[in-house]
């Protein structure tokens, strides 16, 4: 600023060279304070200068002074352009967050040593022992400095660097510097300092899993805000709550950002479970440019939070007990409980789903729990009903294209019970964290196809039961059913064995991988990413992803299979009955003599069954021709892809249901017509 | 000439210096002069032209911190209205006269160096010795007075701008304002800040320690975040006496802190003042210590400091010992469960005696009902069941009452049970007196349902049966739809009965009987006791949205008109019967007296009797099938409302009174999808 001294400048025009001297040291002393002179007089700088420019300060020197001083005042004067330039953008800065805040209050204090080596210069002048030469050699060294400094400021003000960058800024200053060590050295007292309230934040997060973050700084940004003190429901917390802000992330942690959102989320994790968390060492976080001290802390606090939420979801809430129960239960673990189910929720599942009574459901399951050996499961009461609004297909190609909306509306007409049926699994936090409605979803969906499978299984033994009368018949009669039971039995084959591919092939293995990963898991997040590994791999191999439609087909098969349970037992009322009669008839043929009337009507009857069997007959075949033609297709689709793709296990499948290549000759004739087609 | 010169420069410059370091301590000298309007220091004119440009810049920047200097001195100046208030308010002030006592020191060391100097220079000058003139060294000029000033200006800046903040404000909300200028980032700064708030905080922690340990409130300016009621007494102390002042609460605290703290307090409160207790947290001394030492952790973002530690133990032990006190000596559970008993009609012997033995009281209007008959009746009950062998104690509290009976009200309506309550007891439980009040209307009125049906409609029925088998033919109509219909009403009853004992209060009361057991503090009991009876109120329809409450009552109106339309109904067909016999006595009489015959007149009498009886019956059939009618809308309705519940407990029970779907047939209102 300008002040107007009163008293006139002393006249330099015919005065000795000393005295010249002295009065333009004295003047640039002040100069060097940001105080304005006599003789050396600030110009206006340039508005139009733009980037750095905007930051230096032009002096000129009076003409009446010696060349030869003038020049050498010449050499100084950039140290008072850096020095106002350095003032200027603390000034700006004021209000800019933490690390301004501390990297000013840094500079403040490097400006204080600045200007006790101005006050010994001072000292010196007042002794009469400095001349402009020896001032010069006095001052270098600090000018160079500050040339960088103000250098690394100004640039960092006009991007108008705040927080984290402004640390990634003066990191990558001071990479720079790497030659110049004194510049280097003040650069990297500046950066120390300057990251000392970052790393503060910092350290509480990693030791406590609290931001304090006024000035929106961090890394780690909370997007619940208030909400803390309530549990979390929904599973998105893990994803959600807590995410990194890319852009405020120093260059130095960039590397282990992710690590450091993870330690915050765990230690959160922990303190919502209600434990306290008390880290065991002190820790003592501080950046040093130089070193990587920091990473080690981090590392640390990291492992720590890792072992400790490990142990808190794996010893103190049984995480595996808690999979393994809802394996039990989703994956069909537990033979005797699925059937007993099974057997008490028929009738109601068979209904429509709108008449189904949920409730009815729920009572029925908690009988079931509580009869079956599942009683002696602790997580049993986790399981519920749920009835969805939608079937398997539906679902999955919901979750595949979100864009086929029309789904929704086309279907909600003509869903049995069966069909929209699946179990939920409700955990509680900190559980939930792992089994979140994601991964239940998924569970569900295997669950679902698994489930509708052992349906049509059951329903096929039920006519196989009931077939079993038939053995009572006479030869003659019992040969109109075999091609009726012929595909049965193929039907029966292809299901189970699509099951046993499923459950035996597919989801053991899988889960016996998984269980021995856990066995060695370090982190929750490991944790997380397997588990989620196990479920793709057993949608995938269980061919629930949209990519193959081969989820359609085997649910085509399976409504084939019951259409075909259905026929057979309408129709086995009346045969039975006709057979049945025409026993007694046989019977009493025995019994009597063979009269020609009874032998007519005798075969009369004979000839109305056949009549029926005939229509009979048709019909099994159409049955016979589509499914055969629907598993022809289906084991081609598996061919073909196993072809592209051969770490699948699909083909396991097609040698499973198609063992003795009963099935070969037609799938060839079909690649035939396709490619002569 | 030159040596004069030289010594006439000197002196001008000391005397700028010598301005200066006045300046610093806000006092006006030669060059400077204050700013009338904004305080600020300026260049005194007169004395302007004796400087250079520089040197008066110089003069004008150092005096900066004088400026400063004026205005802290002006916050910690109590008489000038700028300050903060209250005993924080006063910490803070002694805070700034210290800071400013340290600041003068400083300037008095520097004026020290400046006279010493000064001395050197004199006698030097005395001795004529003109070397002085080229050795001069340490002296004070205004480049090292830069040098000087800017960590004290900075100090002086923040320590001005924290009590600006601060100005007219008191307690919480004073240590409120100045954490805001925690975590500016700032070294100097944020020592400032830490420091203020620390010495703010101490009066604080001092009436923090003095609640949580002693239970007084200290407060002569209301600055503490928790405050006392002077107007409510001892028997409401535990849920009003004290509260949260929410504005003078610090931003620091959290809710949760702020409620720990309360308890604690009322807790010592309560166990002086109601329990007559003394000697109450054990390690006390240490605990205080600690608790006023540690002033500065109240604050911190991490509430993990041995300030909180030892806040949590306080707290943790007090309420312990008032559990122990309550469920110890006072026996609280033991009150809770004798109130879930005879309240709540848990003890089924001793319902059903006490209203064998209060049957005719009953019966009666209720204003000829009086309350010393009653009890005597209840001691018998109390007496002759298994609650004999319950605590004496629990038993005293149990009383039966009479309320003003309006007109029209029987003894059912006006007899009720009470649990009176005592002592610390009574301070605990007060509140939720009124819900069981509430609570014990609708089982009183479930049980008397229950008693109408079997007591009254069963028995008469199965008693009249036998006495009525001649009129079979002529009744049998009546008496067949009385029979489906007593049925029907009884499944309900008892349904309703099971739900409402067993699946409602039963369930609960074992849940709360875990809660109660893993509790830790008195607070937990009461909040699980609270939500119990808000769990039941919901569960006896009581207060519910729906219009469940008024189809029940509807429900039990027809029953009541049920058991009037049925005794009625009997008496007419024994009146009957009665005419029958006496007719056929008279026939017998008559034959016995060999005249065979009744009269015309007579035998016509009869017959009428006989039709107006087929009349009354046929008129009592059409009755009967109204009340039915009017029974089946309302329990429609129930039902109805049952289904439409989102509650699964609900719609179970719905489906359980209707169990074979009887009623869904006949109403298609309520086979709507559930799904």
């Amino acid at each position: 600023y300008k002040v107007e001294g009163g008293k006139p400048a002393p006249d330099l025009i015919g005065i000795p060279i000393e005295t010249q001297q002295r009065e333009l040291i004295t003047e640039l002393i002040y100069c060097l304070m940001g105080v304005r002179g006599d003789f050396i007089v600030p110009l206006e700088s340039d508005p139009k200068a733009d980037g750095i420019g905007k930051y230096e300060t032009h002096f000129s020197v009076d003409k009446n002074v010696d060349k030869s001083l003038a020049e050498l005042a010449l050499e100084i004067l950039p140290l008072a352009s850096h020095y106002i330039g350095i003032q200027r953008i603390v000034s700006a800065t004021q209000e800019h967050g933490q690390v301004c805040s501390a990297l000013n209050s840094a500079l403040e204090e490097l400006t204080r040593d600045y200007y006790v080596l101005l006050a010994q210069i001072e000292q010196e002048h007042l002794k009469d022992h400095l001349t402009m030469q020896k001032m010069l050699y006095y001052l270098r060294p600090t000018i160079l400095v500050m040339e960088e400094i103000w250098a690394s400021l100004t640039e960092m003000h006009i991007e108008n660097y705040t927080g984290a960058a402004v640390l990634t800024h003066l990191c990558a200053c001071i990479k720079r510097l790497e030659g110049d060590k004194p510049s280097q050295e003040a650069l990297i007292s500046l950066t120390k300092k300057a990251s000392v309230p970052y790393m503060r934040v910092l350290q509480r997060w990693i030791q406590k899993g609290i931001i304090v973050d006024r000035h929106q700084e961090f890394l780690v940004e909370d997007n619940e805000g208030i909400r803390c003190d309530e549990l979390p429901e929904l599973a998105d917390y893990w994803e959600k709550r807590y995410s990194v802000r890319r852009d405020r992330i120093p260059s130095f942690l960039e590397k282990y950002s992710d690590k450091i959102l993870r330690t915050g989320k765990y230690l959160n994790v922990i303190r919502q479970c209600g434990k306290r968390v008390m880290p065991t060492q002190e820790m003592n976080l501080q950046f040093d440019p130089t070193n990587e001290q920091h990473v080690f802390v981090i590392n640390d606090a990291y492992y720590f939070a890792a072992r400790m939420l490990l142990d808190v979801l794996l010893t103190e809430n049984d995480l595996m007990g808690h999979l393994q129960s809802v394996k039990r239960y989703l994956l069909l673990n537990q033979g005797d409980f699925i059937m007993q189910f099974m057997d008490a929720c028929e009738d109601e599942l068979a209904k429509n789903v709108d008449l189904v009574l949920p409730m009815t459901l729920e009572n029925l399951l908690g009988l079931t729990l509580r009869l079956s050996s599942a009683r002696n499961d602790p997580y049993k009461d986790d399981l519920h009903c749920e009835l969805l609004t939608y079937d398997l297909v539906t679902q999955m190609s919901k979750i595949m294209n979100k864009k086929e909306e029309y789904w929704q509306d086309k279907v909600r007409l003509d869903l049995s019970g069966l069909e929209c049926f699946a179990f939920r699994y409700d955990v509680k936090w900190p559980v939930s964290l792992v089994l979140n409605h994601i991964a239940i979803s998924k569970y569900q969906m295997i669950f679902r196809q698994l489930f509708y499978c052992k349906h049509v299984e059951r329903q096929l033994c039920k006519i196989w039961k009931e077939n079993a009368i038939t053995k009572k018949f006479s030869p003659h009669a019992a040969e109109l059913y075999r091609s009726a039971f012929t595909l049965r039995q193929r039907m029966m084959n292809a299901i189970q064995n699509l099951e046993y591919y499923m459950m035996i092939e597919i989801i053991e293995p899988n889960w016996h991988i998984f269980i021995e990963k856990m066995k060695k898991v370090e982190n929750v997040d490991n944790v997380l990413s397997l588990h989620q590994d196990f479920l793709d791999l057993c949608l995938k191999n269980c061919m629930l992803t949209e990519s193959s439609h081969l989820n359609r087909a085997i649910f085509k098969l399976c409504k084939i299979c019951l259409g075909f349970c259905e026929f057979i037992q309408r129709s086995q009322r009346f045969f039975l009955d006709a057979e049945l009669k025409s026993m007694v008839c046989d019977s009493n043929d025995e019994n009597t003599d063979n009269s020609d009337s009874e032998d007519c009507s005798n075969r009369q009857q004979c000839e109305s069954s056949l009549d029926q069997a005939d229509t009979f007959g048709e019909r099994v075949k159409r049955f016979d021709l589509e499914f055969t033609g629907l598993l022809i297709s289906f084991l081609k689709q598996i061919n073909d892809l196993a072809k592209d793709n051969t770490t699948d296990r699909f083909l396991n499948l097609v040698h499973r249901i198609n063992f003795n290549s009963f099935y070969s000759d037609q799938i060839e004739k079909l690649c035939v017509k396709k490619a002569m087609g | 000439m030159e040596v004069l010169k030289k010594q006439k420069d000197f002196e001008a410059e000391h005397d700028l210096a010598q301005n200066a370091v006045f300046a610093f301590i806000g006092i006006q000298g030669r060059y400077l002069k204050k700013d009338v309007i904004s305080g600020r220091f300026k260049l005194n004119p007169l004395h302007q032209k004796a400087l250079t440009a520089s040197q008066s810049s110089m003069l004008l920047r150092l005096a900066e911190l004088g400026y400063y200097y004026d205005r802290v001195v002006q916050f910690a100046n109590t008489a000038t209205g700028y300050n903060a208030m209250g005993c924080m308010g006063q910490s803070l002030i002694s805070k700034l006269n210290d800071e400013l006592t340290l600041f003068h020191g400083k300037v008095a060391r520097l004026q020290d160096e400046m006279n010493q100097f000064r001395a050197v220079q004199m006698r030097d000058y005395i001795s004529r010795d003109k070397t002085w003139l080229n050795r001069r060294r340490d002296d004070i000029t205004l480049v090292r007075l830069m040098g000087w000033y800017g960590v004290h200006l900075k100090r002086m800046q923040w320590l001005s701008k924290i009590a600006d903040a601060c100005q007219m404000r008191k307690g919480g909300e004073l240590a409120s304002v100045v954490y805001d200028f925690l975590g500016h980032g700032g070294d100097e700064v944020d020592v400032v800040a830490v420091e203020v708030l620390a010495a703010i905080c101490k009066p604080l922690v001092r009436m923090i320690s003095n609640w949580m340990l002693e239970g007084n409130i200290d407060d002569t300016y209301g600055e503490f975040f928790v405050e006392s009621l002077p107007e409510v007494g001892a028997d409401r102390l535990w849920h009003d006496k004290f509260r949260l002042r929410h504005n003078m609460l610090p931003k620091f605290f959290s809710l949760d802190i702020a409620d720990k703290i309360l308890k604690t307090g009322k807790s010592i409160n309560f166990l002086r003042e109601i329990c007559e207790m003394q000697e109450l947290v054990k390690g006390r001394e240490k605990l205080k210590e600690i608790m006023e030492n540690n002033a500065a952790d109240i604050f911190s973002y991490a509430q993990d400091t041995r300030w909180h530690a030892a806040m949590e133990t306080c707290y943790q032990q007090t309420s312990k010992h008032v559990l122990d006190m309550m469920v110890g000596p006072h026996k609280l559970l033991d009150h809770l469960h004798g109130m879930r008993r005879y309240l709540l009609l848990g003890q089924g012997d001793f319902v059903g005696i006490l209203i064998e033995n209060m049957k005719e009281e009953l019966e009666k209007k209720g204003s000829e009902i009086y309350s010393h008959d009653l009890s005597a009746m209840l001691d018998a009950a109390l007496r002759c069941t298994n609650a004999q062998y319950d605590d004496p104690e629990v038993l005293n509290h149990l009383d039966i009452v009479v309320k003003t009976p309006y007109p029209g009200d029987c003894g059912w309506d006006v007899i009720s049970l009470q649990y009176t309550v005592q002592g610390p007891l009574a301070t605990m439980l007060e509140p939720t007196m009124s819900t069981y009040k509430i609570l014990f209307k609708p089982l009183w009125r479930m049980k008397h349902m229950e008693f109408l049906l079997s007591m009254k409609i069963w028995k008469e029925q199965m008693g009249n049966a036998k006495a009525l088998r001649s009129m079979k033919g002529e009744i049998a109509k009546a008496s067949y739809g009385l029979h489906l219909f007593t049925s029907e009403i009884m499944h309900f009853v008892h349904q309703m009965q099971y739900y409402v004992l067993f699946e409602v209060i039963e369930c609960n009361w074992v849940d709360l009987q875990k809660q109660m057991q893993k509790a830790t503090a008195l607070d937990d009991i009461l909040d699980a006791h609270e939500k119990f009876l808000r769990t039941i109120t919901v569960g006896c329809f009581i207060k519910t949205m729906t219009d469940m409450e008024r189809n029940l009552e509807m429900v039990y109106g027809n029953i009541i008109s049920l058991e009037n339309w049925q005794s009625h109904f009997y008496e007419e067909c024994f009146k009957e019967l009665h005419a029958r016999e006496v007719h056929a006595k008279r026939i017998a009489d008559s034959e016995r007296a060999g005249r065979f015959g009744v009269t015309a007149e007579q035998q016509m009498d009869r017959d009428q009797g006989y039709k107006n009886f087929q009349q009354k019956v046929n008129s009592a059939c059409r009755n009967l099938e109204t009340i039915a009618s009017s029974y089946e809308k309302a329990v429609r309705g129930f039902l109805l409302a049952l289904n439409s519940s989102n509650d699964p407990n609900l719609q179970l029970f719905g489906t359980r009174l209707d169990f074979n779907e009887y009623y869904k047939k006949r109403d298609t209102s309520l086979s709507v999808p559930l799904t």
